[in-house]
């Protein structure tokens, strides 16, 4: 997208992994995955933290960068629940454990 | 009210790390391990924000709720594929007339709160009140557990940069999920 003059910044609850993949505008949040911008329902708390990602990028100057919004969430992150079924692969590989590492190490089997 | 970012630190890696238990954690720390070092690259914002239009590409499979979903049926079936197309996602669209189809994330929060993912509404304010231009007809979504992008990065990356390019789009905001 950069390279087609597309300036990006990436909001990610994860900014180390998005880092390692050549983003090159990164602004980590300590909130949790699957709520990057807020919990439902927080307009105020959603916007400003789009309104930071967006200043963040107008200030950037040189690919790389990534920072910490200064947003926090009210309860530890580990210990905020998970609604829903495991994904089909933890299911999977439950069953497969011995699998586990073919996931780790990328060496993804073939598809259909 | 203006809150500045701060330096992001190795204790905040730990606690994104944490976060995630035990075997995400084992998965996302050898990925970022093996991803190689590579030039990165730079487009400069070429315009004030309040000049620039915005579109947001989020990776939580949103899809109108008359549009094709993602194909969780195909994973099911093989747990190590998943939907490499994308949707496009108009800028009107609100909490209600979307769904998402990402079994790897919690589905109750967009489905609760788009804006949570995917801040279309929040977007149509930052333009209201003159913060950004515009908020681009088209956004965009695709299923972010996908663990040979090619179809992805090869088909359904340029088509999205295609129809931003055409719709005028200067900014690209990334929210994974």
């Amino acid at each position: 997208m950069e390279a087609a003059g597309l300036s990006t910044v990436a909001l990610s609850t994860l900014p180390d992994f998005t880092r390692s993949v050549g983003a090159p505008r990164v602004a980590g949040i300590l909130h949790p995955m699957g709520q990057p911008l807020g919990a439902p329902g927080n307009a105020e708390g959603q916007r400003e933290v789009l309104k930071a990602t967006l200043r963040f990028l107008d200030a950037a100057r040189s690919p790389g960068g990534m920072v910490r919004l200064p947003f926090d969430w009210p309860v530890p992150l580990h210990r905020v629940k998970w609604h829903g079924d495991p994904p089909p692969i933890a299911r999977h590989l439950i069953l497969r454990p011995w699998l586990f590492p073919r996931l780790v190490s990328g060496d993804i089997p073939d598809h259909r | 009210m203006s809150r500045e970012p701060v330096p992001w630190t190795d204790a905040d890696r730990d606690t994104t790390l944490r976060a995630i238990g035990f075997a995400n954690r084992q998965i996302v720390t050898a990925w970022t391990a093996r991803e190689p070092e590579r030039e990165i690259p730079w487009t400069p914002l070429a315009k004030p924000l309040n000049d620039a239009r915005v579109a947001l590409v989020s990776s939580a499979a949103i899809a109108l709720r008359d549009d094709t979903p993602f194909d969780q049926e195909g994973e099911r079936r093989n747990p190590w594929w998943g939907d490499p197309t994308f949707r496009v996602v108009p800028r009107d669209t609100r909490t209600g007339d979307a769904v998402s189809c990402h079994m790897h994330i919690d589905m109750s929060v967009p489905r609760r709160d788009l804006d949570s993912v995917m801040p279309l509404a929040r977007l149509a304010e930052l333009e209201s009140e003159g913060f950004v231009g515009s908020s681009a007809p088209s956004h965009y979504s695709f299923m972010g557990y996908i663990l040979k992008p090619k179809e992805l990065l090869e088909r359904s990356v340029p088509a999205m940069i295609r129809q931003m390019k055409a719709e005028g789009v200067d900014i690209v905001v990334l929210v994974p999920v």
